[in-house]
């Protein structure tokens, strides 16, 4: 009966899922931006620590607290992916998509915080529920705040302007001159490496692939391409990327705590079957 | 070129592993053959003696085409085949991991695709190495999960159960260790953590899959016929991730094209 009332309950949540993505398609990502972002996040946890807390007995606990609704839920991202990687599914920001991970997050944080208010907590469970948590919540709540401009450097002029994906121009606080840019080649003519030598407001500037430059705590300046010249020729100019980013320490500090996570996975192990089990984890 | 005593490379070795196999399935005695591990141990150091020669010959980690990777695929699954053999005991599936190795070996013989010394600048990195070595083997551990997933399906059994769960474990642990490698490594050299690529989302996919596993493997604390078909499920879906993604018509937008 319970079962029922569960699946019933996310029947409920994914129906409305499909009626937004079939009413408006699109996620309004940018109505998200910091601090809506922030706000929410912090509002959500705060709800689900009192739920968690103060109702443990109530439906919304019993909801996301069933061990099925971890199942359905992975099993949804699964079909998500899925539909996306056979190229008829919904974008990563339809309003599907989102309405999906915010489920998953929504697990994830509610199977955390009982598992915290566990006498004995377990570092393998913490390490990667949290940093799982963290990584997804940096990825989805920061997208509203990342943004990318490409700029064009020549040799002969100083530039500041860029332009994102969709034509848009900003002017930027910092400005780029080519200063000369070096390409080495395998014997077959592909080329081995590349590096850019820029000047930026005065500065020396080195770029390469792998090698991004670390504008601010939010920026990092990328080299993206350049003039495909013909060996022993000198670039005209070159194209960098400027990645704004200011989340990225969310996402690295989870993922970090996941690989901690997924090497004690590896050393430990999961005790699944149920004879070895003394408690279940989730 | 060193690629080309591959075929005497394989050839020896195979015959080591077939060796192998068949002490494995003769001894009835005693908990394992020492025969059967010192003979596919033997073997396995020719096919990684090949593997260094074409490390040095190359002058770069022989980890960037699709035969390539099928190198390591071979070695790590004969490594995974031996450990569970050596810890678990079952007679057969040195036999099944030979099997499954040399179908990989004979498509290098037969389609050895381009091995040069060209590595490409994006791959010029620390992350090249641990994120494709980590992702053969975890390749290869979740293959002998699906073998003995296919043995408990066959049999209807469930007895397969404890050894597929810490298969899937270690499986799983490297799975998601190559992903988080590769945002890392995505973010170094592109910008994004994770960019919702087509061999990005693929991995999701069979991430998502073996972490099903795991769950309804905690609820119901029992092998049933639906987790069993999960580990065939998320053996095709990494036969996708690995190489099926380049046949789809958008495998052209993917910035996974080194080969």
């Amino acid at each position: 009966m319970k079962s029922r009332r569960i699946y019933l309950q996310w029947a409920v949540y994914f129906g409305a899922a499909l009626v937004c993505q079939l009413l408006f398609h699109d996620f309004p990502r940018d109505f998200f931006a910091f601090p809506v972002n922030a706000a929410c996040v912090l509002l959500c946890c705060v709800v689900l620590w009192i739920v968690c807390r103060e109702k443990p007995q109530s439906w919304f606990s019993e909801l996301l607290s069933a061990p099925q609704s971890t199942c359905l839920v992975v099993f949804a991202f699964f079909l998500s992916c899925l539909a996306l990687g056979l190229g008829f599914g919904p974008q990563a920001d339809s309003w599907w998509f989102v309405m999906v991970l915010a489920a998953l997050l929504a697990v994830l944080l509610y199977t955390v915080f009982r598992g915290v208010s566990r006498r004995r907590v377990r570092i393998r469970f913490l390490l990667i529920h949290v940093g799982l948590f963290v990584a997804l919540l940096g990825g989805f709540a920061g997208s509203a705040d990342t943004q990318q401009w490409r700029v064009m450097v020549p040799r002969d002029v100083s530039v500041n302007e860029a332009f994102d994906a969709e034509g848009g121009k900003k002017t930027l606080s910092w400005s780029f001159l080519l200063e000369s840019f070096m390409i080495e080649y395998h014997e077959d003519g592909v080329p081995r490496d590349f590096e850019a030598v820029l000047d930026m407001d005065g500065k020396q500037v080195r770029v390469k692939v792998n090698h991004p430059y670390r504008l601010s705590a939010a920026d990092e300046l990328y080299l993206v391409d350049y003039e495909h010249v013909t060996a022993g020729e000198q670039a005209g100019y070159c194209i960098l990327e400027i990645v704004h980013q200011p989340w990225k320490y969310l996402q690295w500090a989870g993922i970090w705590m996941l690989v901690a996570g997924s090497v004690l996975l590896f050393i430990q192990g999961i005790p699944l079957a149920a004879k070895d089990r003394k408690e279940p984890e989730k | 070129m060193m690629w080309d005593y591959f075929t005497g490379f394989a050839a020896v070795a195979a015959l080591c592993w077939a060796a192998g196999a068949f002490m494995a399935m003769r001894e009835k005695r005693s908990d394992f053959s020492r025969a059967a591990i010192v003979l596919t141990s033997a073997g396995m150091v020719v096919f990684s003696a090949f593997i260094a020669g074409l490390w040095i010959s190359l002058g770069r980690p022989p980890l960037r085409t699709m035969g390539e990777t099928r190198l390591w695929y071979s070695f790590f699954m004969m490594i995974s085949g031996l450990l569970t053999y050596r810890w678990w005991h079952y007679r057969w599936v040195l036999l099944v991991s030979v099997v499954m190795t040399m179908v990989f070996v004979v498509i290098n013989i037969l389609k050895p695709e381009i091995h040069d010394q060209t590595l490409m600048p994006a791959l010029q990195s620390f992350w090249f190495v641990p994120h494709v070595t980590v992702y053969m083997f975890s390749y290869a551990v979740l293959g002998c999960a699906f073998l003995l997933g296919i043995a408990g399906w066959i049999q209807h059994t469930d007895r397969y159960s404890v050894t597929t769960d810490r298969l899937v474990c270690i499986g799983l642990a490297f799975l998601t260790l190559g992903m988080l490698s590769g945002a890392l490594w995505a973010k170094q050299a592109w910008g994004n953590f994770w960019t919702w690529d087509p061999k990005e989302v693929w991995a999701a996919v069979t991430w998502s899959v073996y972490v099903l596993y795991i769950h309804m493997r905690l609820c119901s604390g029992r092998s049933t016929t639906l987790t069993q078909a999960l580990l065939v499920l998320g053996f095709v879906c990494m036969q996708m991730c690995w190489y099926g993604v380049n046949y789809l018509p958008w495998a052209g937008e993917s910035m996974h094209l080194y080969s």
